[in-house]
């Protein structure tokens, strides 16, 4: 059976959740891999994303958004403009890591693959990058629309 | 190349115009807190225009992981300082004419940027301990779960004060156990209840605060606590409540 959706929050948005617990070295914490779906807006958009109890990398499958790399320092060896589908990885964010009480401002972003066109392919990319064992047939799928129109 | 082409050139990089179903998505200039820019949506007919963010500013805070904690009449009011309006987790601007059309775009992008900034900058993440539901399942366990019930006891002042653990223990004496987080305004609240109830001088009423020893608490805060009952560390709960039931 498919992973259940739950409505991600309240309001016209039609952001749709699921939140998968994540089992580390045989234990299940407070640690989740979460998917957010849009299934109203088209072309397809996403987001994939891993909490430690804040989310501490991102992968925002969304065309024809910008993201800016405005915070990045010439090690980080990141565009200064990245457009579409793009990954905020924990390694090039983790320095922006100041408190545990508040969300993390996850400002660096690398273009996504251009190969990784669809949820699944993207949803593999995302676990493979992060040492996170997802089942061949592991059932999680995207929403269908809400709305006709 | 002339420095204006120049600069023309750079900032057409950052700017986009896409048609999406029944409206056109403007990428703004204005950047949310994980410089991400912010879009805009334009809905409308031949004379008249919406501007909206689709959700924008409130989706910058919760794709970090974190859930809204800010109540809508709140964000409308930011919205409002700001000329726009929040409605069903979307900022929107009035309907705008179409000479008013770029400044209701600039007004919702900035809107957008500046109420995500607000949400971040005053969301904290909360300790998923839940203390308060672990002190009453260590009571259900320690005395009988019937036992253990919330209940309004009227304090001294006349006003009713509600405690989530109640035990009625044999003999029909009743002993408040009553959790407190580290938090200022949990502090006075159970002070102040537990004052109150104490100062009724109630008969057979029994108080204790308990307080979370996991947390990092002043001598100070745990001093105040004492204004309003005997004070007991989770840790120590057990022994602690032990002992006033063999004292008995």
């Amino acid at each position: 059976m498919p992973q259940q959706w739950q409505l991600g929050r309240e309001g016209d948005v039609g952001e749709y959740a699921i939140k998968i617990p994540l089992e580390i070295s045989g234990q299940i914490g407070e640690q989740r891999l979460i998917v957010l779906a849009y299934p109203n807006i088209e072309p397809l958009a996403f987001r994939i994303l891993i909490t430690f109890e804040p989310a501490i990398c991102r992968l925002d499958y969304e065309h024809g958004v910008i993201h800016t790399n405005t915070q990045a320092n010439a090690q980080e060896d990141v565009p200064a403009i990245v457009k579409g589908p793009h990954y905020h990885p924990w390694l090039l964010n983790k320095r922006f890591f100041t408190t545990a009480s508040a969300p993390i401002k996850l400002h660096n972003a690398v273009e996504l693959q251009t190969e990784i066109r669809s949820f699944d392919s993207a949803l593999r990319w995302f676990c493979a990058e992060n040492n996170i064992s997802l089942p061949h047939n592991h059932r999680i799928e995207l929403p269908s629309r809400t709305t006709l129109i | 190349m002339s420095i204006v082409e120049v600069v023309k050139n750079a900032l057409s990089e950052v700017s986009s115009f896409q048609e999406i179903g029944g409206g056109v998505r403007v990428i703004t200039h204005c950047m949310y807190p994980s410089n991400s820019l912010v879009s805009v949506t334009v809905r409308g007919g031949e004379d008249t225009y919406v501007v909206s963010d689709d959700g924008g500013a409130i989706s910058e805070l919760t794709s970090s992981g974190v859930e809204l904690q800010h109540s809508a009449n709140v964000i409308a009011n930011l919205a409002a300082l700001q000329g726009v309006a929040y409605r069903n987790g979307i900022i929107v601007s009035p309907l705008a004419a179409k000479r008013e059309l770029p400044v209701a775009i600039l007004m919702v992008a900035n809107a957008s940027k500046e109420i995500a900034s607000h949400l971040f900058s005053h969301t904290r993440i909360k300790r998923k301990r839940n203390f308060k539901e672990m002190v009453h399942q260590f009571l259900s366990h320690k005395f009988d779960g019937s036992r253990v019930r919330e209940m309004e006891i009227v304090g001294a002042s006349n006003k009713p004060h509600k405690f989530e653990n109640v035990i009625t223990l044999n003999g029909g004496q009743r002993l408040i156990v009553d959790p407190v987080i580290r938090d200022p305004a949990s502090v006075n609240a159970r002070v102040v209840a537990n004052f109150d109830v104490k100062s009724a001088k109630l008969s057979g009423i029994e108080q204790r605060i308990i307080y979370d020893d996991e947390d990092d608490w002043s001598s100070s805060d745990i001093n105040l606590l004492t204004f309003g009952a005997t004070v007991v560390a989770f840790s120590k709960a057990d022994q602690a409540l032990q002992q006033f039931i063999s004292r008995r």
